[in-house]
């Protein structure tokens, strides 16, 4: 009679196993279709660093999708949190020495990554706060994704624009990799990005972690049903706008872990990182893995640069090839892969494949699926 | 600080001038009532007459343009839904209003957690919650649905969705049920089954319907309320009703 909950300890298993593969799934420097490339060992750095993106990237969708996927908001400027995050360490990194309104602001270059983080993660999640304390009891829908966007627009034209704290259109260089305790002060520097991904997939895991224990606490579960039907949460007596903005503060960590391990790994920051563009793509990515699944935005992330990477090579026009899978999916399996992996499970090959092909055919099944005889009453 | 519901307080609600205006109709003008506690209190009226606005106003759905309301001594004419909720008031939709996408058991489960968990910790195990899953399967077996917990809600037949949406607001154990045409679309067999599940339910609360049911109405009801363009007009038992001039040439047309 209960929902058969999958194990937790085998989900998050499947997760390290596939962190552990990841760099021998992507493509390398040339176009080989062959997904698998067992021959390339010892690990190119070329796509090791791929990997280390999708990861990055992987943390990124993840923290947005609580808020899409499970909660049902879209949140079209979720990179302001991605570029906070990331900005944050930045500038901790490398000092900074300014004057606002009169004001001498001043930080000497710090080195600790751990400092970094809360300073990441506090400063996002400070401002997702009193961003969804003003949002969230006044909008909902599209009026909620244009006002976060509106938002993440001011957030980039800061770091665009306040050259002197933020390196303006250029951004900020030469940032150092921290060093870890207990490991060589160069340990993450490592030239092959070997390293650096297995410091990646350390903290990528811990995240996905917390992650499943907040999706799979009684809190995700009200967050379901705060999607299904806002109004009927509310009179059965919860308070569904406290649950929505802390959904919102959960959903700006990661992406602000995802900001601080970017910096560190490409050394650099720019505007970009903030920008409609990438907001974009975490939607992307979260569509085309499957909204709402646990696994969907991570999968997401690593069929995005999978493709990114492999299509760049054959085409400048790449944007496109990716535009019209994405626009595939929606079509076909609006529910991404994880979805089409499930039409596969439930209905078999052929049935699944007429449901892609036929919205109708999709219906029918839908309606199909009848109920037991509910008993005497 | 949670306000305390006074139980020895003779009325279940009590309205003050409640008015509700709709760019400057009056749905709901000036109504002043007490509703006592405990029984069925139907409210019956011609459509438009302001019942389920007067609902609305009472669960909190929005604000009265003016007016008070009271529950159990206390002013909840400011307080959002979900405060109403707590403090013991419950209702049903006009249109069902269940979680259809998610299975009937998981709907019966999220409004017994509600009961637990108002502070939206995350942190929380569900294991801290008590035994959410035996009183889950209790309220599904008294609402007749335990065969179907695992299907989803919006397979259920339309009774059975209105049957679960009554599960749904019994898990808090209210004082106060509002139930809005609860047996609104449903055949003969589904009526009776639901008329029986409201007596069943009724002992030690309030009842508040809205239905036009008349035979159901007659039968159930301990009183009624009669209300015309936003207004009450008459309150009285059934018999009351049924001989009262005024409410026959408004409403029952002879009927009765």
């Amino acid at each position: 009679m209960r929902e058969a909950a999958a194990n937790p300890w085998a989900r998050l298993g499947a997760v390290a196993v596939a962190f552990a593969v990841l760099p021998f799934l992507m493509p390398g420097g040339s176009l080989e279709l062959n997904p698998v490339q067992w021959h390339r060992w010892p690990l190119h750095a070329g796509f090791i660093d791929l990997a280390t993106t999708v990861l990055v990237f992987a943390l990124f969708a993840l923290g947005f999708n609580l808020l899409f996927g499970h909660t049902g908001e879209l949140s079209f400027g979720h990179a302001m949190f991605f570029a906070l995050g990331a900005y944050a360490t930045a500038l901790y990194t490398k000092g900074f020495d300014v004057m606002l309104w009169g004001l001498h602001l001043q930080h000497d270059a710090g080195t600790n990554a751990l400092v970094a983080l809360v300073l990441a993660v506090g400063i996002a999640a400070l401002w997702g706060f009193g961003l969804a304390r003003l949002i969230v009891p006044r909008s909902s829908g599209i009026y909620y994704s244009m006002i976060t966007m509106a938002f993440a627009q001011v957030i980039y034209f800061i770091t665009f624009h306040w050259s002197d704290l933020t390196g303006g259109e250029d951004g900020i260089q030469a940032i150092s990799r921290p060093s870890l305790p207990g490991l060589p002060a160069d340990w993450l520097a490592d030239p092959s990005g070997t390293h650096f991904f297995i410091f990646a997939a350390a903290v990528t895991f811990v995240a996905v972690v917390a992650y499943s224990w907040i999706l799979y606490s009684p809190f995700g579960t009200v967050l379901h049903a705060i999607r299904e039907n806002k109004q009927r949460s509310r009179f059965i007596g919860y308070d569904v706008d406290k649950f929505r903005v802390n959904a919102f503060v959960i959903s700006t960590i990661f992406p602000a872990v995802g900001g601080w391990l970017w910096v560190y790994f490409q050394q650099s920051i720019n505007p970009d990182a903030g920008s409609i563009d990438y907001s974009g793509r975490v939607v992307m990515m979260s569509l085309l893995g499957g909204i709402g699944s646990f696994v969907g935005p991570m999968l997401g992330s690593f069929v995005y640069w999978d493709l990114q990477n492999s299509v760049s090579q054959v085409t400048k026009y790449w944007p496109a090839a990716i535009g019209a899978v994405f626009v595939l999916f929606v079509l076909i399996a609006p529910s991404g892969i994880v979805g089409a992996f499930d039409d596969l499970r439930r209905y078999g090959a052929a049935e699944a494949l007429r449901r892609w092909v036929s919205p109708r055919e999709r219906l029918k099944t839908d309606l199909s699926e009848e109920l037991p005889e509910s008993g005497p009453h | 600080m949670k306000p305390v519901v006074d139980k020895s307080v003779g009325y279940a609600f009590k309205t003050e001038a409640l008015t509700r205006a709709f760019s400057g109709f009056r749905a709901v003008n000036e109504v002043s009532v007490e509703i006592p506690r405990g029984g069925v209190r139907t409210i019956i009226g011609p459509n438009g007459a302001g019942k389920t606005t007067f609902f609305n106003l009472l669960s909190g759905l929005f604000p009265p343009t003016s007016g008070r309301i009271f529950f159990g001594g206390i002013d909840v004419t400011k307080l959002d839904p979900y405060q109403r909720a707590r403090l013991g008031i419950a209702r049903s939709f006009q249109i069902t209003n269940i979680f259809a996408k998610l299975s009937v058991y998981e709907n019966v489960r999220l409004a017994v957690q509600a009961v637990h968990d108002g502070a939206a910790n995350f942190f929380l195990p569900a294991r801290r919650m008590g035994d959410l899953d035996t009183k889950t399967e209790a309220i599904l077996a008294d609402i007749g649905l335990t065969a179907v917990a695992s299907g989803r809600a919006e397979n259920l037949s339309h009774g059975d969705q209105r049957r679960l949406e009554i599960g749904l607001v019994l898990a808090r154990d209210p004082d106060v049920l509002l139930l809005d045409e609860p047996l609104a679309g449903m055949s003969p067999a589904e009526t009776h089954a639901t008329v029986e599940l409201i007596q069943r339910i009724s002992p030690g609360r309030t009842i508040m319907l809205v239905e036009h049911d008349m035979d159901v109405v007659m039968s159930i009801s301990t009183t009624i309320t009669v209300m015309q363009t936003g207004q009450v007009l008459a309150v009285g038992t059934p018999e009351e009703i049924r001989g009262n001039e005024a409410v026959q040439r408004a409403y029952l047309g002879g009927l009765a």
